[in-house]
């Protein structure tokens, strides 16, 4: 059944979209905002904005994926802005065989912030190409591309840890 | 080390943020942080009363959907008395009986000033076909903040059709009462009743009649322990009580 509402989304279907979701978006904000307890505080604060912002969704895109658009954005506010830099130091020390998840968040905190987020999106939130391309603000063909590119920033990396 | 497929971004993510069960959801804090009242969540000791309040509430929801579909929202007509564009629904605050005449009173909001958010209200007595002459209000106003006085407005209605001199106002959802004073001393208490989650703003309103033909003094917002929460004084009240007179405050000065 399609979430799309004609005129404003209710509190009943916030409620609806909240509770069936709620690990999923906490997922998805701890890992913008860099810990559980602003993780939390941004899906709290994300739902909070829907709400008083309902009576102002007109229906141009789902109301789920407008949801995910008011956490993310609630997330990117509550992130700690200082960006990490790859552990250089973590990376030598890293074998194949047993990699530091220090490490592996060097990582994924090293790409850029579209690649993070589509990541986010796709993997914790398991979203399709098209919301994906919604939450982001982005062209629909422009997210397959940018999966593609942290794929490969990701291997790359990986393939350079020394043995 | 070469890697030939993807599937280690899986493993990467798993390990980056784990799952989180340990934590709960918490919808009454979204809705705390949001300002909107759970006032339909009624604990299972009230929902035997719920029952009985819903058949009464249907009842009134059908006289109310006939008021509106009559009336079409006069306010949202074409011509002289239209009101701004609402950015939302229209819903019904309240329905009610003064001295044997029905009115129901809606409310909406509108983003038409660029300057600020506002709050339209229109009471409509029953069978009023529109704006002219038979004791419907309509007003525009700021969302009342906290401790600034808010707006209101008085009306009277047609002379002869029994419909009594009243007040229309939207205060601080904290102003459970408000009270009116008269010029001469008489003070006047009405409840106020909370906007409909509908209307996503932490507002009350209140609509209340008035005895004879009234000078208003001052009307003051007061929270349930009787403390005042803000109050508007009238300056300048014109026009007695003829036959639909009303004014807003700030009254006109002429």
């Amino acid at each position: 059944m399609s979430d799309r509402v004609s005129a404003t989304a209710s509190v009943n279907e916030l409620e609806r979209l909240y509770r069936a979701g709620f690990h999923r978006y906490l997922r998805v904000a701890e890992a913008i905002a860099g810990n559980p307890e602003s993780g939390l505080d941004a899906v709290q604060e994300g739902f909070a904005r829907a709400l008083r912002h309902r009576l102002d969704f007109r229906g141009e895109a789902q109301v789920s994926t407008w949801v995910w658009t008011c956490v993310v954005n609630a997330a990117k506010t509550a992130r700690p802005q200082r960006e990490s830099p790859i552990d250089e130091e973590a990376l030598e020390a890293a074998t194949e065989e047993s990699r530091p998840s220090s490490v592996l968040q060097s990582l994924i905190v090293s790409l850029p912030e579209r690649q993070r987020l589509a990541l986010f999106l796709r993997y914790y939130a398991d979203l399709d190409y098209r919301s994906i391309a919604e939450v982001l603000g982005v062209e629909i063909g422009t997210v397959g591309a940018t999966l593609n590119k942290a794929h490969a920033a990701l291997r790359q990396q990986l393939e350079e840890v020394p043995k | 080390m070469t890697i030939q497929d993807d599937s280690f971004i899986g493993e990467i993510l798993a390990s980056h943020v784990p799952e989180r069960p340990e934590i709960a959801p918490d919808w009454v804090n979204v809705l705390r942080r949001a300002g909107v009242r759970e006032r339909w969540r009624l604990k299972r000791s009230r929902r035997r009363m719920l029952i009985v309040l819903a058949t009464i509430l249907a009842a009134m929801i059908v006289s109310v959907l006939a008021v509106s579909a009559e009336n079409d929202w006069w306010f949202l007509r074409d011509g002289p008395f239209k009101g701004p564009a609402p950015a939302g629904e229209v819903v019904v605050v309240a329905i009610g009986t003064w001295d044997g005449n029905g009115w129901t009173l809606a409310a909406y909001r509108t983003n038409a000033d660029p300057k600020q958010e506002n709050i339209c209200e229109a009471l409509t007595p029953e069978g009023s076909p529109g704006p002219q002459g038979s004791g419907p209000m309509f007003e525009c106003a700021p969302i009342p903040a906290p401790s600034e006085s808010f707006s209101f407005a008085f009306k009277t209605g047609p002379k002869g059709s029994g419909f009594p001199p009243y007040v229309l106002a939207v205060v601080q959802d904290e102003a459970v009462n408000v009270r009116i004073e008269l010029t001469d001393g008489e003070t006047i208490e009405a409840k106020t009743t909370p906007a409909p989650a509908e209307l996503g703003l932490p507002i009350r309103c209140v609509a209340t009649p008035l005895p004879g033909c009234p000078n208003l003094e001052r009307i003051v917002a007061l929270d349930d322990q009787n403390n005042v929460v803000a109050q508007s004084s009238v300056l300048h009240q014109p026009g007695g009580c003829n036959d639909g007179t009303g004014w807003k405050l700030p009254p006109p000065t002429n």
